[in-house]
């Protein structure tokens, strides 16, 4: 019937029940005159109206009342559904009733969600949800439950899903808790469900502990896929978006429960997308370390406040073993602004995956030093770390302070007093060189070698893997880090004794913070802040207790050095660089920025040179600075200045390639030093005052950046970065199988195969540095050359070819040439860089530069002169295609925001026959696939890297791997094309505090 | 203010704006409400007593909602939610019941002895509950008077006030309401046995 039809029935109805029943029929003959259907309605309503008498006058509110007061509701335990006989009740609430079933057909348990009639009576909500079930149904993952059937029997709808035994993290949380490894292991779960998910349009919005069940064998399922939603009219998420309102759990037990784990913008109503998932996560993540909620409230009122604008409590304040990084995945996790969060479940499971395993190396590392755990040292193991320095190792157990100055005798002698002392040796000294990529040689020799740095004692204080800058507060209770993630900078400020992190600037794109330093009362942080692609930063002064950021000055230089800005003794004056157009001028002022003096100004256009740097000695008698010049290396040193007069002299004859950072030791009797004196990585050095004399502190394939140091110089605080690599073999059909190959991390680059299925690689790893072979099960590594790189093998595996700079006639390489066993080195010719062989073993291309250009060159084996490919733009690294017709290379046409992109040229040269549009500001390393049809290269994602392959008879770019973490350093296929070589491998970059440098 | 007040209250003008969805939201919140003032209550009352149910509402009204800062038609909007919430509570019991019985299996259903909905009422409650939805598509005003009145148990001065209407027209609306929910359920009746 339609309602203007009932309408007027109704009308008609209603004024003849007006009338006496004597004059109905009279007034019906003349309302429905024309309507025979019409009268019909209206006498049929009348005779109901007449014939009803107490139908639903008495109220069933009563009933009701009882009902709901009474309302354990009976069970259906033992009835048939189907084909499934209830056996159990697993959960019941207000709104929905779950059952353990069997199921008949296949003779398999699951569970039974009877859904709420009501729901099931809005056809459109239910289509809606059947749509969204089903979509969930399709979610083939093995941390999200698996839905069997959306079905219906009578008048009652249901949903079977896989029975799952175990406990969901609630009931878990109110009974043992989770260690943080626990914790860790689940959310990596979660997360990969949610990844899955996401990625199939799908959004949880209802992830708490209550919804996700862990399987008594650790496996972790996430319940209620799509059938969150459930009491939500809005629906289906299209695109990942869809509206919602403030949801309440449907479960009238727990009303509030749900608003606890609710994102902000769950809890203001607005549109929601995935990343609504992530902050849920964060929310579980946080109670499983702490046992409690991040924001706690009593009602929804009191929550909501909280979730939208409050920060939660330090993991620290509740949790002794929760690792920084720890707290830092927390708080990405729970960041308000969604754009500040994890943008991807993805990229959280990385973070969590990383963590996960760091501790893992850890906990093994541990295991190793504490054979027996009766030992003293054997209970101290949690904090124990691995120390390096330049000629020695220690390896420190627990609380320095319980130890003597030489751990090492102590841990020497635990092991021969060991059993299995030899084995356990062996693997300690592994675990050693696998922890600070040392020799173990050192260790052995540390004693009869005395050194200053002896006791060095180097702990991480960090562990996200993503710091860039790094200061400790003059009395050492405090450490301002900056972390550089994906390009996106914060400042933090860790308390030492007590681990709380606070936030002090939010994530930014295109911010970085130089030159952290605090002030001497320690009551402010100083930080430059360089914006955009500016080079000049602005001086800023936070308060470190708390407090807003106040610019100070503009235009401090950062350009090569860190732009140090360095107090006075008494903290009433500052010195710093200023950049102003082409002058750079090393300034003393007050803190307030009042009564500029200029102590050095360095003209940059006349000669390129520049200073950078302040420290300012605690004698107050001298700045040191750097003074440097672009463009060449090996060029900057290190200058004293007199602080009364301006007068410089030098500070030490060496001259550096780099020097980053550097801070006076508190008895003015030098200086510590991170700085690099060639092409290698940035390391501690001691440079005594005012003899010069340079002492190394560490030497080790670490990067240390940034140098800071307490008041009384019994603490330095550094960022250590640190790069693993490993070689990995897997069928070329499917690199996702490869296995590891080798055991300990080193420096794999440069790949390529012999034919007699070696593996040929470069590597940097400091005194050790050259071109090697070894084999593809991880054995027979051997050292063929040093000091050389790019090496290509000839067809017939007989010779390598390879660039050295022995040999050159200046700067640049020389091209050489040696036996595949690195016998009997020949140096071909002086200029030339990279090298391919072609496969008919006649030529050797490599490119040479000229002038303002690099030109592809062939030099015939057999001996000659070399002819000329190219003759315009720059060609470099050249590939040659295993069919022998083309020659892969990086190609840049030089001009304005020039950048290299992928050139193929024919065998014989000329101009490029193919370019590709895959531009690259850095040069990259290329491979032909073995069937010549496309030219592969590296792509790197958000720390991730992963190999795309270019078909080069065009076409989109086909992604060849689907690694989720590491960076990619180099890879080859083998001759017969059959197997894949991959050297990857992590890179994180630590605050490290080093005690007893002296 | 008390527990639940603010997200009752936002619920409440959300729905009083048209948000459907709030109703989902709002009823599990009703429903406890009213179940632990019910318990409450009997536990109190002497058996056989009768609630005063609008007292019951009226109670659980002023405990979820902030009233004071209310506008005054979200007392009326919380008497229709909290008749709708006992309307799916009955229904659902009902239909459970109604399927349990029928569903014929040798094990015997574990029911309370004492449960207030017969059998009986049980069908016929469906039946209600049917008639009504369909009652709700042409003519929803209607609907919500049986629904506040024979489930809410209001009287017809409440139901008045909670719809904004005269008591006079939801007189003339109830009577209209009845006859046709009664020739609904009759019809229904025939067809079933036939």
């Amino acid at each position: 019937m339609r309602p203007d039809r009932w309408r007027q029935i109704d009308e008609i109805f209603q004024a003849a029940l007006d009338r006496v029943p004597a004059e109905r029929a009279g007034f019906l003959d003349h309302a429905c005159k024309s309507d025979p259907s019409l009268r019909r309605e209206v006498e049929s309503l009348i005779d109901s109206a007449e014939n009803a008498g107490s139908f639903i006058e008495d109220p069933v509110f009563k009933e009701a009342a009882e009902l709901v007061a009474n309302s354990e509701t009976e069970s259906l335990v033992g009835r048939q559904l189907g084909p499934y006989t209830m056996t159990a009740v697993l959960g019941s609430g207000g709104m929905g009733e779950v059952y353990l079933a069997q199921d008949g057909r296949l003779g398999r348990r699951v569970a039974l969600k009877l859904l709420p009639r009501y729901f099931t009576e809005d056809e459109q909500r239910l289509r809606r949800f059947q749509q969204e079930a089903r979509a969930a149904s399709a979610l083939n993952h093995p941390n999200i439950i698996t839905i069997f059937e959306i079905g219906q029997v009578d008048s009652i709808r249901f949903l079977a899903t896989e029975y799952i035994e175990g406990e969901t993290i609630r009931q878990r949380l109110s009974g043992a808790g989770f260690t943080v490894r626990e914790a860790l292991d689940i959310a990596i779960q979660i997360a990969s469900a949610l990844h899955a998910a996401h990625q199939a349009g799908i959004i949880h919005r209802d992830i708490k502990p209550e919804n996700i069940m862990i399987r008594s064998d650790g496996y972790v399922k996430v319940l209620d896929f799509g059938l969150a939603k459930l009491p939500d009219t809005h629906g289906v998420p299209e695109n990942t978006e869809s509206p919602t309102a403030p949801q309440v759990d449907t479960d009238p037990g727990t009303v509030l429960g749900t608003v606890n784990y609710m994102s902000p913008e769950q809890a203001r109503g607005s549109t929601l997308d995935s990343r609504t998932d992530l902050f849920s996560l964060g929310v579980v993540l946080y109670e499983m370390i702490t046992a409690r909620p991040p924001f706690e409230g009593k009602t929804a009122g009191e929550l909501i406040p909280l979730i939208v604008s409050k920060e939660p409590p330090p993991l620290a304040r509740y949790s002794n073993e929760a690792p920084d990084a720890l707290q830092w995945i927390v708080t990405k996790a729970l960041r308000k602004d969604r754009e500040e969060r994890y943008q991807t479940a993805r990229d959280m499971m990385v973070d969590l995956r990383r963590l996960k395993q760091e501790l893992e190396f850890e906990a093994a590392r541990a295991q190793v030093i504490t054979p027996n755990t009766g030992d003293p040292i054997a209970t101290q193991t949690r904090a124990q770390d691995v120390i390096d320095t330049g000629d020695r190792q220690v390896i420190r157990t627990g609380d320095a302070a319980a130890l003597t100055t030489s751990s090492t005798e102590v841990i020497l002698s635990e092991i021969k007093r060991h059993k299995k002392g030899a084995a356990l040796a062996a693997i300690l000294l592994m675990a050693i060189v696998v922890g600070a990529g040392l020799w173990l040689n050192k260790l052995v020799n540390q004693r009869a070698r005395p050194t200053p740095f002896q006791t060095m004692q180097l702990a991480p204080f960090t562990a996200i893997g993503k710091a860039a800058e790094a200061a400790i507060s003059p009395d050492g209770k405090y450490v301002a880090y900056a972390i550089d993630d994906e390009g996106q900078q914060s400042l933090w400020l860790k308390q030492a004794a007590t681990g709380s992190n606070v936030s002090l600037t939010p994530p930014a794109v295109g911010t970085r913070y130089r030159g952290l330093t605090f002030s001497r009362d320690g009551n402010y942080l100083y930080y430059l802040k360089r914006e955009g692609g500016n080079t000049r930063a602005a001086l800023y002064q936070i308060p470190t207790l708390g407090g807003e950021p106040r610019k100070m000055i503009d235009d401090v230089s950062t350009d090569n050095t860190p732009g140090i800005v360095a107090f006075s003794p008494d903290g009433k004056q500052m010195a710093l660089v200023r950049s102003a157009g082409v002058t750079r001028s090393l300034l003393v002022m007050n803190v307030d920025g009042s009564g500029e003096r200029n102590l050095v100004t360095a003209e940059l256009a006349a000669k390129g040179q520049f200073v950078a740097g302040a420290a300012w000695s605690p004698d107050n008698k001298t700045i040191a600075c750097v003074r440097g010049a672009f463009g060449f290396t090996r060029s900057v040193t290190l200058l004293a200045v007199n602080v009364a007069d301006g007068v410089e002299r030098s500070f030490s004859s060496e001259r550096w390639a780099r020097i980053n950072a550097f801070a006076w030791l508190p008895d003015a009797s030098g200086m510590i030093l991170s700085a690099a004196r060639a092409d290698g990585p940035l390391q501690l050095w001691h440079v005594a005052y005012p003899s010069g004399e340079v002492h190394r502190i560490t030497n080790d394939l670490n990067h240390y950046f940034g140098v800071s140091l307490t008041t009384d110089g019994s603490t330095l605080v550094t960022v250590q970065k640190n790069a693993s690599s490993y070689l990995w073999i897997g069928p070329s059909a499917e690199p996702a199988r490869a296995e590891r190959a080798t055991a300990e991390s080193n420096d794999y680059d440069q790949l390529c195969w012999t034919p007699d299925g070696r593996i040929i690689f470069v590597s940097a790893a400091g005194d050790n540095s050259g071109i090697w072979s070894i084999k593809p099960d991880g054995s027979g590594k051997t050292q063929l050359t040093a000091n050389a790189a790019f090496p290509a093998v000839s067809a017939d595996g007989r010779y390598i070819y390879f660039s050295s700079e022995r040999g050159a006639d200046g700067p640049g390489h020389a091209l050489w040439r040696m036996e595949s066993d690195g016998g009997h080195p020949t140096v071909l010719l002086s200029g030339a860089e990279t090298a391919a062989c072609t496969p008919d073993g006649k030529w050797v291309i490599y490119s040479a530069r000229s002038d303002r250009n690099i030109f592809l060159w062939k030099l015939p084996t057999a001996g000659g002169e070399p002819a000329r490919l190219t003759d315009k733009d720059i060609a470099e690294r050249p590939a040659v295609s295993p069919d022998g017709k083309f020659i892969a290379c990086n190609y840049l046409i030089p001009g304005p925001n020039g950048q290299f992109r992928i050139a193929i040229i024919s065998i014989s040269g000329g101009e490029p026959v193919k370019i590709f549009d895959v531009p690259s500001f850095a040069i990259r390393e290329l491979r032909w696939t073995p069937d010549s049809h496309a030219i592969t290269y590296v792509d790197t994602r958000r720390s991730v890297s992963n190999l795309l392959a270019q078909p080069i008879d065009g076409g989109a770019p086909k992604q060849l791997t689907d690694f989720q973490s590491d960076y990619i350093y180099s890879w080859s296929w083998s001759g017969d094309g059959k197997q894949l070589a991959i050297a990857r491998g992590a890179q994180t970059s630590d605050v490290v505090l080093i005690r007893d440098f002296r | 203010m008390a527990s639940s007040q603010v997200e009752v209250t936002q619920l409440l003008l959300d729905w009083g704006n048209g948000d459907k969805a709030a109703l989902d939201k709002l009823v599990p919140v009703v429903y406890q409400e009213l179940r632990r003032l019910a318990r409450h209550y009997m536990r109190r009352e002497r058996p056989g007593h009768t609630l005063q149910t609008s007292a019951l509402v009226n109670e659980a009204y002023m405990r979820l909602v902030d009233y004071e800062h209310m506008r005054w038609q979200s007392r009326a909007h919380f008497f229709a939610v909290a008749a709708q919430a006992m309307r799916r509570i009955l229904v659902e019991h009902a239909r459970k019941r109604h399927f349990a019985k029928r569903g014929g299996s040798a094990i015997r259903v574990s029911f309370d002895e004492a449960a207030m909905v017969s059998e009986k009422q049980a069908a016929d409650l469906i039946a209600l509950d049917d008639a009504l939805t369909s009652l709700e598509a042409i003519d929803p005003r209607k609907s919500r008077i049986v629904e506040l009145r024979y489930i809410g148990g209001l009287n017809i001065e409440e139901t008045a006030e909670a719809l904004a209407i005269s008591p006079a027209t939801v007189q003339r609306e109830w009577r209209s309401a009845k006859a046709w929910l009664y020739r609904e359920i009759k019809q229904g009746e025939t067809i079933d046995e036939a």
